[in-house]
């Protein structure tokens, strides 16, 4: 009789562990899960940061890209004017005589 | 082995494995979620680049538009300062032909261009002060006679206009009328004057094919 409890016992042991190291495995489980979620809430967050970053310093590297534009069309500008003033320095006693012209009623 | 033994072995196999099976899943799940949050990760990156680089674009290409049109005007400026000076030179040159004996034979001709355009038998011409003795009637009647076909009594009007040269050719009750002064055919022929002008500086001789 006295063994026959004591082997009830020790199955009742058996189990009382084994039912321990399931609700350890699951407690390590339930951190894994949020370990997880919190790692994938980072790596979102971080992503989110960067690309705004950038963001900002494209939105930053506006002012270079204009002050180039500005600089490229000013020269361009100031190249055709210059070609359009030489060239009309030629012509100018033409439209003069022509002005002079009209007004006079010579055509 | 003992039954006892037997039992106590099954059960810490089936709890080994479920202990097994359990970390597995958070693994798995694990593995997923951190798999969801790269691609989570990667589509805000590119949206917020994305969004960015439109709006980066777009005040950069609404710039270049602003700049070019900033140069247009200014192009436009330039030739209106070469077309202005042209105009310039010639009114200063309108102000000493006055005094120039050649002066008559363009005061005449504009009296003749009024008097053929008004087709009247009597005409009064209105000249700027001191300017009447540039006019010899009968040499103008003669001229307007032979551009009309017809006679025409001219006389000279005891008021004057305010202009630089040129005259205002009226009939006798002053109801019809040219304004052939030097002002007036400015501000009248502005148009084809400047576009004279402009064609003439600013016309690039171009080869059409």
């Amino acid at each position: 009789m006295c063994a026959a409890h004591d082997e009830i016992d020790q199955i009742h042991e058996s189990e009382k562990a084994a039912k321990h190291r399931i609700e350890e495995a699951q407690k390590k489980a339930r951190k894994i899960h949020e370990d997880a979620d919190e790692e994938a809430k980072m790596i979102i967050e971080a992503a989110e940061k960067e690309a705004k970053n950038s963001a900002t310093r494209m939105l930053s590297e506006i002012e270079s890209r204009k002050v180039e534009i500005e600089s490229s069309v000013f020269k361009e500008t100031e190249k055709t004017i210059k070609k359009i003033q030489d060239a009309a320095k030629k012509k100018r006693d033409d439209a003069y005589q022509a002005t002079l012209k009209i007004i006079l009623g010579e055509v | 082995m003992s039954g006892l033994t037997n039992i106590i072995e099954i059960i810490n196999t089936k709890t080994a494995e479920k202990e097994k099976e359990i970390l597995k899943e958070a693994e798995a799940h694990k593995t997923q979620k951190l798999k969801d949050a790269q691609t989570k990760a990667k589509q805000a990156t590119a949206s917020i680049t994305s969004k960015a680089e439109i709006e980066a674009n777009a005040e950069v290409s609404r710039y270049e538009a602003s700049a070019k049109l900033k140069a247009k005007y200014q192009l436009l400026e330039a030739k209106e300062a070469l077309i202005k000076d042209v105009l310039s030179s010639a009114q200063k040159h309108l102000e000493e032909l006055v005094k120039k004996k050649a002066y008559e034979r363009i005061l005449e001709r504009l009296i003749v261009d009024a008097a053929t355009a008004l087709e009247e038998p009597e005409l009064e011409i209105v000249v700027p002060k001191g300017h009447a003795s540039n006019i010899e009637l009968k040499s103008v009647e003669a001229a307007i006679a032979k551009a009309t076909g017809q006679k025409t009594k001219l006389s000279i009007s005891k008021e004057d206009v305010r202009a630089v040269g040129g005259a205002i050719v009226r009939n006798k009750d002053s109801t019809r009328w040219v304004d052939n002064t030097f002002e007036a055919r400015l501000e009248r022929l502005d148009g084809e004057i400047r576009d004279t002008i402009s064609t003439t500086l600013f016309e690039t001789k171009e080869k059409k094919e």
